[in-house]
């Protein structure tokens, strides 16, 4: 397993891992400490301020980022891995900042095998909703991470593989302390009290007939700031909201690497139908009514759990629908 | 059947054929030499790649080289004219990467195989769809935004 880490050759990386402890940091002992002139030095600031980055620079006493901040460390999460994660994932990739975990994987693929490799990235440009929708994070407040699994199966057979890696993603947070509350909106994000924690886009290449290459990449709040909230066009809450305190990322994403794992080879062996009467229990529509925002228009009705497919099964006036795309939200919220 | 009937018509030479065929995208190719003809034509939408017919010249009243069509067409899978990809699941066809962007392909477009022709969305799983060979997009039977059934047609490849 390879564990490498790309952020120590990037400037800001750098800068950032020195102040990141909140404290006053002298921007001659930072020039020194760096190896780069004053006013290179000033230049990483701003570099790292445009990244959203909050860093209070004052005349004469030096830089301080504003609560400091809680970054990846790729040996940290290694260290806090299970053992069948371990055993089983091939390496993970650290970078300081790139356009999107997924793509990353994606773009890797036609070089290498990338089966069972993880990318992890500090600060992502372009993460990815749904259909192009960005993925809105904020440096150290959220997880956003990918892992690339070779599935030696055909397309369709990979149908309910989104629901499943929700339960992953479900499972991790529970262990890290979320209960009451937490559960899955079809197809898969992560909700607590009906507000979104977590998202997972899943990307897949292959032959029809197969192998498929899934990327699954997810997207988890953990301390959003208020600007970013403010600028999410959904309810959304985060894991600090959720538990009270904050694990450490690396803890965070050892415990879904983990979780993932775990999902992905039962998913392998049995499919969707593993996991269906876990989401049932998760299920935080059914029985209500919904809206379901489909290309097409909307659909009103009742939604009614899912078929053994992972499809979401629809009471549209006594008639039962299956959808296979589309936005959920409920009518009546709580 | 004699086997002095393949002297002139053999496999290699047929099998050259349908690289020629395949190289100038020329749907049909009919070859006279001496008592035979052999006429190697790209089908539609059969499942065997090409059709290699071969028949005796009308004066000659014996040889006939029966088809060898299975062993010549099958291991190059050529592109075929009217070649028709079609959904591999159920789900919402899309055009482009997203709303912004282009589209993957249109009418006319060359692909090559194993490039991106559009995604099937199905329960937030975005499934890149590839060609499954070279040639040039003649049709696209979905439209953006529009679900699609297993095993509906979406392009057509020649």
């Amino acid at each position: 397993m390879r564990f490498v880490s790309t952020t120590g050759e990037d400037r800001r990386w750098r800068l950032l891992s020195l102040i990141a402890d909140g404290a006053v940091h002298s921007g001659a002992a930072i020039a020194r400490h760096l190896r780069l002139s004053r006013t290179a030095v000033w230049q990483q600031v701003h570099a790292l301020q445009a990244l959203g980055l909050v860093i209070d620079a004052e005349r004469g006493s030096g830089y301080r980022l504003a609560g400091g901040i809680d970054l990846f460390d790729v040996s940290g999460i290694h260290s806090m891995l299970s053992a069948e994660a371990r055993r089983t994932l091939r390496g993970l990739r650290l970078y300081f900042e790139t356009d999107s975990t997924n793509q990353r994987l994606l773009d890797l693929a036609r070089a290498e095998d990338v089966h069972a490799q993880v990318c992890l990235a500090e600060i992502q440009t372009a993460g990815r909703g749904r259909r192009g929708r960005r993925w809105l994070g904020s440096a150290g407040g959220d997880v956003a991470l990918s892992l690339a699994w070779r599935f030696n199966a055909a397309l369709e057979a990979l149908a309910g593989l989104s629901l499943a890696a929700g339960i992953a993603v479900h499972r991790a947070l529970s262990r890290l302390g979320v209960d009451d509350g937490l559960m899955l909106k079809w197809p898969n994000d992560v909700v607590f009290r009906q507000q979104k924690l977590a998202g997972i886009l899943v990307e897949i290449q292959g032959e029809m007939g197969g192998p498929c290459l899934a990327v699954i990449g997810i997207g988890l709040n953990v301390d959003l700031p208020a600007a970013v909230r403010a600028e999410v066009q959904q309810p959304v809450t985060d894991l600090k909201s959720a538990l009270g305190t904050v694990p450490t990322r690396n803890a965070i994403v050892a415990q879904l690497l983990g979780e993932l794992v775990g999902v992905l080879r039962e998913f392998e062996a049995r499919g969707f139908g593993a996991f269906a009467e876990e989401w049932a229990r998760l299920d935080a529509a059914y029985g209500r009514e919904v809206d379901v925002h489909l290309p097409s228009g909307v659909a009103h009705g009742v939604a009614m759990g899912v078929t053994e497919d992972g499809a979401l099964r629809l009471n549209v006036a006594g008639a039962d629908r299956r959808l296979h795309s589309g936005e959920v939200s409920l009518r009546f919220p709580p | 059947m004699k086997e002095k009937g393949r002297s002139t018509m053999d496999i290699r030479k047929i099998k050259k054929l349908i690289d020629l065929l395949q190289e100038t995208g020329i749907a049909e190719i009919e070859i006279k030499e001496g008592e035979e003809s052999v006429r190697i034509s790209r089908q539609t939408n059969a499942a065997s790649a090409v059709s290699v017919q071969t028949f005796a010249a009308p004066q000659a009243p014996a040889p006939v080289v029966t088809a060898p069509a299975g062993a010549v067409a099958s291991p190059p899978a050529p592109a075929e004219e009217g070649h028709i990809l079609k959904a591999p699941m159920v789900g919402t066809y899309y055009a482009s990467a997203s709303p912004a962007s282009a589209a993957f392909v249109a009418v006319g477009s060359t692909v090559r195989k194993g490039d991106t022709l559009c995604i099937i969305e199905a329960m937030k799983i975005m499934n890149q769809i590839q060609a499954d060979r070279d040639g040039t997009i003649t049709a696209v039977h979905a439209e953006n935004g529009q679900p699609v059934e297993f095993d509906q047609p979406l392009f057509t490849i020649a």
